[in-house]
């Protein structure tokens, strides 16, 4: 997992939060098209909170998803064509405190039955570190963020997250298919 | 966006003498993770709390009331008679004078939020006089190792990887912080506010980890 501080600096994150807030609401996944129940890796993700008595129904945060370019969201744009991943699908995710993602390995159920191995994620942080907001990857426990800087390239490690702070933490999720112009992204940053 | 700062974690904050840096790096006079370990058998499966503590006081309440969530969104909690008694065993050895403990078990997806602890007893305390709180300290006794998913942040510095019997010394007073379960496991826990002892000064004042046979 690499966290690269300062990757995208040049977003008006104000202006893109304060649109999102007017779109976003408190959604669970599971609710959209994006869980495909037929894949078992996604079935055994339920599971886990249905075996700790929790309601893997109830929503992780507010998530509003768009299209690059579509006019939602213009100040975005430029930041997610340098990151350079194909057929992206985007989602601006909030968590609100109180809120938590359990312990996971991400399965790209949205993607089907196409090949997985080339997908890769990125997360863009749109707000600041607070204290109490927690993001374990693998061994390594974030903190001190910025918005602006972001996360990437984690393959099957597992992670999750909580806030237990006093404010919403709100990120850019992309998704897509790695390209040169992705790899090309990453070694930039890479030394 | 949500954003709520309680009034009263503020107070209590300021009344303290933290310097709200929220840092990675915290003076141990602040916390010790861990100030001394406990060596025993029991097994974290057996511990259960019999009957829960529902009540907490208002300080609490407000803190941890942040978007809707209460105090059963913490943890499950117990008083030390009303759980498992092979715990007796536990604080029977600890360096305090006198001391009175809690079992917190947090589930997966239960948080305790940020938030600085007011100090309790219900009047347990109130022989020490006006100066209780400069005699009194607190410490998590970890009743399991840790397991992904499970963190607590004191200050600035997310605490993890402990191991069972570890004892985490804090200055209630003084520290702010939060814990989160969104591991797979129940993580349990023993929090204890005991009256210090020339022993507890001496573990203090030691650099290294002691170990104490249950």
């Amino acid at each position: 997992m690499k966290h690269i501080k300062g990757a995208l600096p040049e977003i008006n994150f104000s202006s893109v939060i304060q649109r999102y807030q007017s779109n976003a609401k408190y959604m669970h996944e599971g609710m959209t098209s994006s869980i495909n129940l037929d894949d078992p890796d996604v079935r055994e993700a339920m599971n886990l909170y249905i075996r700790n008595g929790l309601n893997p129904t109830k929503p992780l945060g507010k998530r509003h998803k768009f299209v690059t370019e579509d006019g939602q969201y213009p100040e975005l744009d430029e930041a997610i064509d340098s990151v350079g991943l194909a057929d992206c699908q985007c989602v601006i995710m909030s968590q609100e405190p109180g809120m938590f993602n359990m312990w996971h390995n991400d399965e790209y159920g949205s993607y089907g039955s196409r090949d997985k191995s080339q997908i890769r994620r990125v997360l863009v942080f749109l707000t600041d570190y607070r204290p109490c907001q927690f993001l374990q990857w693998d061994e390594t426990l974030l903190h001190n963020w910025s918005a602006g800087d972001i996360i990437c390239d984690w393959g099957k490690m597992s992670h999750g997250t909580a806030n237990a702070s006093e404010h919403t933490r709100v990120m850019l999720r992309l998704t897509g298919v790695a390209t040169k112009r992705y790899n090309s992204f990453l070694k930039r940053y890479s030394s | 966006m949500y954003k709520y700062e309680p009034t009263v974690f503020k107070d209590l904050l300021n009344n303290g003498t933290y310097n709200q840096s929220f840092s990675a790096d915290i003076d141990p006079y602040y916390l010790r993770t861990p100030l001394f370990r406990l060596i025993g058998e029991w097994d974290p499966a057996k511990i259960k709390v019999f009957k829960e503590k529902k009540t907490s006081g208002p300080d609490t309440i407000e803190q941890q009331g942040i978007n809707g969530l209460g105090l059963g969104d913490r943890y499950v909690e117990g008083h030390l008679e009303d759980s498992s008694p092979l715990l007796k065993k536990i604080t029977n050895v600890l360096p305090f004078a006198k001391s009175r403990s809690l079992v917190h078990i947090q589930k997966p997806g239960q948080m305790h939020m940020l938030h600085m602890d007011a100090n309790y007893g219900n009047g347990f305390w109130d022989y020490l006089g006006k100066e209780k709180n400069k005699k009194l300290a607190r410490i998590m006794i970890m009743l399991d190792d840790w397991a992904p998913g499970q963190v607590m942040m004191f200050g600035g510095k997310h605490v993890h990887h402990w191991k069972k019997g570890d004892a985490i010394y804090f200055r209630w007073q003084d520290i702010p912080h939060g814990t989160a379960n969104f591991g797979h496991t129940n993580r349990p826990l023993l929090i204890t506010t005991g009256e210090i002892t020339n022993e507890f000064n001496d573990l203090l004042k030691n650099n290294t980890v002691t170990e104490i046979q249950v």
